[in-house]
């Protein structure tokens, strides 16, 4: 019978990351160090690959845990379940990657409930400890190559959905923003498979509908989106077809702004 | 001088706060309150070009409208930007890129353009400068081949700034004036919108202090000759040396000094202000003022609770509230007689209340789970004993938390004033439809166990809007309150921005939940003697927004309504209001409406320092 516990994630395979400031040093600083480290910056800018990225150039498996609002702390640490006629315990990811190593990740750590972010404290400060209170208060020492990672959208949802100052003050912060505009077109070519100025139109769209952040589009474009336009555009589509659905279609619902968004790509593509 | 006060609804594009919504208004054709288009419209009434807006806000950087007609090329005012009438697809496009370029760029600093009103040539050799400097600046953003085609307006290299774009408009005849692409110049409809960026502070030891002050005053009369030709009156006045000018200054206070005040300054003049509240503490000839109240009164017991509240009124015209405006009564309905009693039908609509069951939870606990984030101990326990017994256990040994409490309150407010005797097409009267509507979805709330209340409201004057009480939030929606209903008759006006003003402050103070919502039965319209139209519109957008402030979302319901949907439009803005035929419809409708207007209110009363 195959357990939960022979599923153990190996270390992924490195994954292209196209650095646009200081972040892979940053990140891998804190790494050798054993500092956590909090990743902020808007939807679909490349937090998750980053963090992919890292745990392969570094060699540790990733337990990747996408936060909501049912999230709890028993969903991070562990809990009993029963065999047979006993309870067993079963590691969450997070006590998985403390004693075993590697990096966990807590995506939209924000989104998850209070006790799961409290959770995590001990873990983040010198003590390097995670306390299993159902375990009788077991207490695991981090293993020297355990890093947490968490990643959160500033301004995003309602402002009750902020980091607590006592959980950000443990981390080394990183900002990520969307690549410029070079790598952004570097990224079409490499992995959407677009032509140069195909990819520039896509780019330059970008750009122009992200300035439309300060007038009331609430969400703006991600690379992920234009990444996607451009695998569209390459598997075949014209390019405003796949701009439409790719890049409109998900950020709005409103007719009347849609035909909006539809003339700015009238005038890029 | 800073942009016009007038104006405040378009910031400059660093401003902070949610904008939601704000350009899905735009684009589908609303206009805030003092918007460009509203303040100088010309001769044709412009129309709101609905989709060109998002690509002149993409990229200038900003909010800007784009306005079609008024003029037969295209100009843009800092504001917003003009189309001439007739102008589609790319043509349309680069026009309004073109503009929206020159925004971003700053090309419509006042301090530059003050220099150019009534210089048509200078100006539009400026306008061709500065498109090639926007172009320049905003290579990365603007689609080339828009690039493309102002480059081949002009092969000339770009000034540093508006100021070097100035000297050269000036000096150098050779530049070329501006083509139909790059539109055209008008400096005073830039001023007089106060569009104008400011780049820097104003020199404050400038050549001509005054010039500024001056113009803006002039500039309605400045505005034909700009498009006739040069103005010969302002080439005298402002010499082409523009230096210290002693002469022109004389002559330009002279001309100012006469003239009346402008439009915008005498609006409201023909009405006296109604809203003056000074005469309190004046007693007249014969008053006198005594301690305390009369003599006859003076044993009588207090009120036990709070039976009149005190509201204020918004005052568009002056931006102000009228304190103590609105006098608002609690009272119990009299019953009717006897023989005048009709008993209404009030079947309860099931499909209404399995949509609301689904409505805002709460977290909480639940033992004898098959699966969950704990054992249950207890559940565990009588595991161990099934099975040393021999008996088959219950394998539900978990324990979770779920979202199941309810956790929503709600104000049920019926209109029950005189315009909902008329009938609706189907031949019911609409009064009997909305009392319908509002019992059944009290009593669809009563069931699914949220905390509900409901009056009936109407107005006679504004020191007496009544809230009649149909259910309090303890009380059951029992036979009692059934017939307070049934007993009730229309009659009276609808003064709705003070009802919705207590209303939501019953939710917020009576419900005891976190989540509180105001559900207005009505045909949304304000009217009342002195309380109509746009200011009565304008107080109940007012009142809307501060219930949101204070985390109460509001919902309009109306059944059969045949009141103009634009006016209560107008009032309602932005917070949901669904007219419906006959009152089961809510059902398919309830689950998003509601929702909405509880995020709505969740998020402004959480982001409200920074809602413009």
């Amino acid at each position: 019978m195959t357990t939960i516990d022979d599923l153990a994630p190996a270390p992924p395979d490195q994954v292209d990351y196209h650095e646009a400031g200081n972040e892979v040093r940053v990140f891998e600083a804190a790494f050798r160090n054993g500092l956590a480290v909090m990743l902020k910056g808007p939807t679909g800018c490349g937090k998750t690959r980053l963090v992919e990225h890292m745990a392969g150039r570094l060699g540790v498996p990733l337990y990747t845990v996408s936060c909501h609002e049912d999230i709890t702390a028993a969903d991070l640490i562990g809990k009993h379940v029963l065999e047979g006629a006993e309870t067993r315990w079963l590691d969450g990811p997070l006590t998985r990657a403390v004693r075993d190593g590697g990096i966990c990740y807590l995506d939209e750590v924000v989104e998850a409930r209070q006790d799961a972010t409290v959770a995590i404290h001990s873990l983040t400060d010198h003590r390097r400890e995670l306390f299993v209170e159902r375990l009788g208060g077991l207490r695991l020492q981090a293993h020297p190559e355990f890093q947490l990672v968490v990643s959160f959208n500033p301004g995003y949802q309602s402002i009750l959905k902020d980091l607590k100052a006592s959980t950000r003050q443990r981390m080394v912060g990183i900002d990520l923003g969307y690549p410029p505009p070079e790598i952004e077109r570097r990224l079409l070519v490499s992995q959407a498979g677009l032509d140069e100025a195909r990819a520039d139109e896509v780019v330059r769209l970008g750009q122009a509908l992200r300035r439309l952040e300060d007038s009331g589009l609430r969400e703006v474009p991600s690379t992920r989106l234009l990444i996607e336009t451009g695998r569209l555009i390459a598997a075949g589509l014209e390019p405003r077809e796949a701009a439409l659905a790719a890049i409109v279609a998900p950020l709005t619902d409103d007719l009347g702004l849609r035909d909006g968004l539809a003339q700015v790509i009238d005038a890029y593509l | 001088m800073s942009a016009d006060d007038s104006a405040p609804d378009v910031g400059p594009a660093g401003r902070p706060g949610r904008r939601r919504g704000r350009l899905a208004s735009l684009l589908r054709g609303g206009r805030g309150e003092g918007s460009a288009a509203e303040q100088h419209a010309p001769a044709a009434t412009p129309v709101v070009a609905p989709v060109h807006g998002a690509l002149a806000g993409a990229i200038a950087g900003r909010r800007v409208e784009v306005v079609v007609g008024g003029h037969e090329r295209a100009y843009a005012d800092g504001q917003a930007i003009h189309l001439p009438p007739g102008v589609e697809g790319r043509r349309a496009l680069a026009l309004v890129a073109v503009q929206a370029a020159l925004i971003a760029a700053g090309s419509l600093d006042e301090r530059v353009l003050r220099r150019l009103v009534g210089r048509r040539r200078a100006a539009s050799r400026y306008l061709t400068l500065e498109a090639l400097r926007a172009v320049a600046v905003l290579e990365d953003v603007l689609p080339p081949w828009i690039v493309a085609e102002v480059r081949a307006v002009a092969d000339l290299a770009p000034a540093e700034d508006p100021a070097g774009s100035l000297r050269r408009a000036h000096d150098d005849a050779s530049v070329p004036e501006a083509p139909e692409l790059l539109g055209v110049l008008r400096p005073s409809r830039v001023l007089r919108a106060g569009g104008g960026e400011i780049v820097e502070a104003p020199d404050a030891g400038g050549a001509d202090p005054l010039a500024g002050e001056v113009l803006r005053t002039q500039l309605d009369e400045v505005e034909d000759e700009e498009e006739a030709d040069e103005s010969k009156i302002l080439r005298l006045l402002e010499s082409p040396i523009q230096q210290d000018n002693v002469v022109s200054r004389l002559m330009q206070e002279l001309l100012n000094a006469g003239r009346s005040p402008d439009a915008g300054e005498a609006d409201g003049g023909s009405e006296a202000p109604v809203g003056s509240m000074t005469t309190t503490d004046r007693i007249g000839e014969h008053g006198q003022l005594v301690d305390g109240p009369p003599e006859g009164l003076r044993d009588a017991p207090p009120p036990e609770r709070p039976w009149m509240s005190v509201y204020p009124e918004w005052d568009h015209r002056r931006g102000t509230y009228r304190p103590d405006h609105c006098h608002v009564v609690e009272m119990d309905p009299a019953p009717a007689d006897e023989e005048d009693r009709r008993r209404l039908e009030m079947p309860p609509d099931v499909a209404l209340q399995r949509r609301l069951a689904r409505l805002t939870m709460r977290v909480e606990r639940h033992d004898r789970r098959g699966d969950g984030e704990s054992l249950d101990l207890r559940a565990l326990v009588d595991f161990g004993v099934a099975r040393a017994a021999g008996v088959t256990p219950d394998e539900r040994i978990y324990s979770t938390r779920a979202r199941t409490g309810r956790d929503l309150g709600v104000v049920v407010l019926l209109d029950a004033s005189g315009s909902t005797a008329e009938g609706t097409a189907s031949g019911a009267s609409v009064w009997d439809e909305q009392r319908r509507l509002a019992a059944s979805l009290v009593e669809g709330l009563e069931a699914v166990g949220d905390r509900v209340a409901a009056y009936a409201f109407r107005s006679h004057g504004r020191h007496d809007v009544r809230f009649l009480r149909l259910k309090e939030f303890d009380a059951r929606f029992g036979g009692a309150a059934r017939r307070r209903l049934e007993d009730l008759e229309p009659s009276g006006f609808t003064r709705l921005g003070a009802a919705i003003r207590h209303g939501a402050h019953l939710a917020r103070t009576g419900s005891g939940t976190s989540r509180t919502l105001l559900v207005v039965v009505s045909d949304g319209l304000p009217y009342e003697d002195g309380y109509d139209e746009r200011h009565a519109e304008e107080d109940v957008a007012r009142a809307l927004a501060e219930a949101a402030d204070d985390g109460v979302g509001c919902v309009c319901l109306s059944v059969g309504s045949a009141v103009d949907p634009e006016a209560v439009g107008r009032a309602w803005r932005d917070v949901s209001h669904l007219c419906m035929e006959e009152p089961r419809a809510l059902a398919r409708e309830v689950e998003p409406l509601f929702r909405t207007a509880l995020q709505a209110a969740l998020e402004r009363s959480h982001g409200s320092v920074a809602a413009a």
